[in-house]
């Protein structure tokens, strides 16, 4: 909006600055800074050639490489058929399944590689399984099947018709047409996608920590073994400069082969067609048994399990959260204490999050300049970042005046409103781009400031994005184990980490107990899910 | 109001240059112009909701460049009416009454009065989605006026509504505004309209106002071509090198020499070269005298048939005609001189 008034358009053009001043401080320090803690830290040891020459670097390199290429070309395999039937199908409770499966995305890394362990040792092949690339390889389908499907499902499904239809009159066979036709114009979507999946494995930790063991080791675990365990800093800076340089490269080298392939398509609203007939209703069912197996199975043997101690069926392994005591000696406090934590962590970080990235919404909407394009950029890095960095970062340069924070309860909200962040971010933003200008000027002729105008109308009316982006930080919060895994302290542990410390301890009372708390987590993360998605406006963009 | 030298440039093109207007404390003045002449920029620029390049506008006296839109107090009505979705009519009508803290009680008996007034009495709590076209306009401009703004600007606000309905509001808005003495700038395109509404009309050409008049002066004396053309007054005939004149006011045409009755410009433009307007309820047809003219085509427009005569070396001339005329015969045609009118060519 600008303003007959000179001196004050000028103030107005520099207030979006002073909003996004608070949320860049907050990145600036708790972002930026330990990402240039680890860089300096990596230069400055003088043994970077030296690690990464090591076999062992090379070893789990070209581990972490090819276990995300096998993850991402299966998760391919499984999700674009159930991709096809979601785009092309019309059937009651499209939308429902929709919303389901977002869950597995945003469930926690602990309870999946907990849902996994019970899957293994429901069937006694933990033997077999465990610690092993398979149950990682499985893992990394089950939490990227949805995210496949739904994205190229949603691209698909706004495709024109035309073109394939064009082709069959042509006298093109459907398998041709899908060959020469859809297939080629699906590929913006399912390259853009890959690239995503290929970085959510390669950068994958709490699922490779738990089902891969000791032996099966990516960069980002080794970053956490090296210093957290060993407390060797130099050489997990030395990772993880590595790391980030592969995932630079990743980044980049899509971002290229998007521009290259950018082919402008006419999208239109929506183009599935009711199910007809015997063929389609095999297909959908085909398709609806493929996600429950994958998506539903593994959970489902979770909560079988969490319900099982003795070989009988029994709330036995709940009952015993409550339950302090030397056999939790584990984790230093009861489980009820460590869910407290992390709603009380969660809360926090949700809160700021939201504050955070409300300020950086209004300061970016309606001014679609380079200059804001690249401020939005900025602040949507840490999603791009992986946990492990952000948290190894914090636990490298926080701990020293004047910002000594080792020993803070505020170290892991703030990590985990850094991650909530951007979830804020990407929901607000369109919803105050939606507003239309209309509005704020017949406001403004009423009489409101452009503060009020800001409290009036923008305000009530991005409140819903507001809420789902709200949602997400807490559900990320709620499930976060990379980052908290460097920074939490022992004797407040968040619902994740004791899991993972209950995982590690031997006997069957630790692993009933963890089996119950990943119970409780899932249905946490997933109520927070589904209220998120019944507020979700039409319309409004996935993660 | 005075607008002096007004210029506004948008994204390098230039909207408004060297406009000037003035309004008249109580009056209605319809923007009339076609489409992109420019008529939105002004209003918005009056507003303060666009910034001028150049030229001052000022409110009895005081120059307003430095006033804010939310300082200025002038009344905005929206094409799409622009209510807040998130409010109610009650708490939309009530808007500009907080901003001026009013309280509360106070607030809800003015936002009643003031819907009563519209016509849409007791709808303090309907949800604005549940509003039809004309409804949602009744509340935008209750909004506006609840304020008692010093000026009301609204820019074509009945342009997205069905023909009845749009001639029931714009009589009724008439009246809201006559009775409360509001200063009004109304834009629109549709000159029925502005000439239904305004006490004054300014024509708007091209970022410049070509000329302000009553609707009547407008009518009666459109003065040149382009304004003739625009308000769809008649047929223009413009021969090269200007209307022969035979000497005083008599003009000989294609259809017959005609004596002026009507007023002549007062500036006779440029060598000269005049052109006429020849206003439909000038043709009398179906007389025994006159040039004989084909009737191609017949057509009813409102209460009125009209139809269309062609005489070989002239433009085709529209009549009014009686509903027993049959296309395609030929009629003998006369020019009565008092629907005649002397006009300067287009520039």
């Amino acid at each position: 909006m600008r303003v007959a008034d000179r001196s004050g358009s000028r103030a107005r053009r520099l207030a979006p600055v002073a909003l996004a001043a608070v949320p860049a401080a907050f990145i600036g320090v708790f972002f930026l800074y330990p990402l240039a803690g680890v860089l300096t830290r990596s230069f400055d040891a003088g043994t970077l050639l030296e690690t990464w020459r090591n076999p062992v670097t090379t070893d789990v390199l070209w581990f972490t490489t090819w276990q995300a290429l096998a993850s991402t070309a299966l998760c391919l395999t499984v999700a674009l058929p159930t991709a096809a039937v979601l785009a092309r199908l019309r059937f009651r409770g499209r939308r429902f399944v929709h919303a389901l499966l977002v869950v597995p995305f945003v469930l926690p890394t602990v309870v999946v590689a907990a849902a996994f362990l019970s899957l293994m040792d429901r069937f006694g092949a933990t033997d077999r399984f465990h610690h092993t690339v398979w149950a990682i390889l499985a893992a990394h389908v089950f939490f990227n099947y949805a995210v496949i499907a739904r994205s190229v499902a949603a691209y698909w499904s706004q495709l024109d018709p035309a073109p394939e239809q064009a082709a069959a009159v042509l006298g093109a066979s459907p398998l041709r047409v899908f060959g020469a036709v859809t297939l080629p114009r699906l590929a913006p979507a399912i390259g853009a996608v890959s690239a995503i999946v290929f970085l959510f494995n390669f950068t994958s930790f709490g699922v490779i920590l738990i089902l891969g063991g000791p032996r099966r080791a990516t960069l980002d675990t080794e970053i956490w073994r090296f210093a957290v365990q060993r407390l060797e800093f130099d050489t997990a800076a030395a990772l993880a400069l590595l790391q980030l340089l592969c995932v630079l490269i990743l980044v980049v080298g899509a971002t290229l082969w998007q521009r290259r392939r950018h082919v402008a398509e006419r999208l239109r609203t929506d183009t599935a067609r009711r199910v007809r007939g015997h063929a389609d209703r095999a297909l959908l069912a085909g398709t609806l048994g493929v996600a429950a197996v994958v998506v539903g199975l593994p959970l489902a043997m979770l909560v079988e399990r969490s319900l099982r101690s003795g070989g009988d069926y029994t709330l036995e392994n709940y009952r015993r959260l409550g339950q302090g005591g030397e056999r939790l000696q584990a984790l230093f406090v009861s489980p009820l204490a460590a869910i407290r934590h992390s709603l009380e962590f969660a809360a926090t970080a949700t809160g700021i999050a939201t504050i955070g990235g409300l300020l950086v919404a209004l300061a970016v909407s309606g001014r679609r300049r380079r200059g804001v394009a690249a401020l939005e950029g900025a602040f949507l890095m840490p999603l791009g970042t992986s946990a492990v960095i952000l948290g190894f970062g914090m636990l490298l340069v926080l701990d020293r005046p004047p910002l000594d924070l080792r020993l803070s309860w505020w170290l892991v909200p703030i990590a985990h409103a850094l991650i909530g962040m951007p979830f804020v971010i990407r929901s607000v933003t369109p919803a105050l781009a939606a507003v239309s200008p209309r509005l704020r000027e017949a406001a403004a002729t009423l009489g409101a400031r452009p503060a009020r105008v800001r409290r009036e109308v923008d305000l009530p009316l991005a409140l819903r994005g507001l809420a789902v982006g709200a949602g997400f930080a807490f559900a990320v919060s709620l499930g976060e184990f990379g980052a908290t895994a460097f920074v939490v302290r022992p004797e407040r542990p968040t619902v994740p980490i004791a899991i993972f410390r209950l995982l590690g301890r031997p006997g069957e009372t630790a692993f009933g107990q963890a089996m119950a708390m990943s119970v409780i987590l899932l249905v946490m993360t997933a109520a927070a899910v589904l209220l998120i998605d019944r507020l979700r406006p039409a319309g409004a963009p996935d993660f | 109001m005075t607008i002096r030298g007004l210029e506004v440039s948008l994204e390098g093109h230039e909207i408004l240059c060297d406009l000037e207007l003035s309004v008249r404390r109580g009056e209605i003045l319809a923007l009339l112009g076609p489409s992109g002449c420019g008529k939105t920029t002004l209003l918005r620029t009056i507003a303060g909701l666009q910034a001028p390049d150049g030229g001052s506008v000022s409110w009895a006296g005081e120059d307003q460049r430095s006033v804010p839109a939310h300082r200025r107090r002038f009344g905005m009505v929206f094409q799409d009416h622009a209510l807040l979705p998130h409010r109610n009519v009650g708490a939309n009508v009530a808007f500009g009454l907080r901003m001026q803290k009013v309280p509360a009680a106070e607030r809800r008996r003015h936002v009643a009065e003031m819907l009563d007034m519209v016509g849409l009495d007791g709808y303090e709590r309907r949800g604005v989605a549940t509003l039809s076209g004309g409804e949602a306009q009744r509340v935008a401009l209750a909004r506006a006026l609840v304020t008692e703004p010093k000026l009301l600007l609204a820019d074509e606000p009945f342009a997205a509504l069905d023909r009845p309905l749009h001639d029931r509001l714009l009589a009724d808005v008439r009246h809201i505004l006559t009775e409360l003495r509001q200063t009004a700038i109304h834009v629109t395109h549709d000159h029925a309209e502005a000439f239904a509404i305004a006490d004054r009309v300014a024509l708007m050409r091209d970022g410049r106002i070509h000329r302000t008049a009553t609707p009547q002066q407008l009518r009666d004396d459109p003065q040149d071509a382009w304004t003739a053309t625009f308000l769809g007054l008649g047929t223009i005939w413009q021969p090269a090198g200007g209307v022969p004149r035979t000497g005083g006011q008599d003009v000989s045409t294609p259809w017959g020499t005609v004596t002026l009755t009507a007023s002549v410009p007062t500036e006779p433009p440029p060598r000269g070269e005049f052109c006429i307007l020849i206003r439909p309820e000038a043709v009398r047809p179906g007389g025994s005298s006159g040039v004989r003219a084909h009737l191609s085509d017949v057509r009813v427009v409102g209460d009125r048939t009209v139809a269309t005569f062609h005489i070989p070396g002239a433009p085709p001339l529209e009549a009014y005609v009686p509903t027993d005329v049959t296309p395609g015969r030929h009629y003998r045609i006369t020019l009565d001189p008092k629907g005649v009118t002397l006009l300067s060519p287009e520039p």
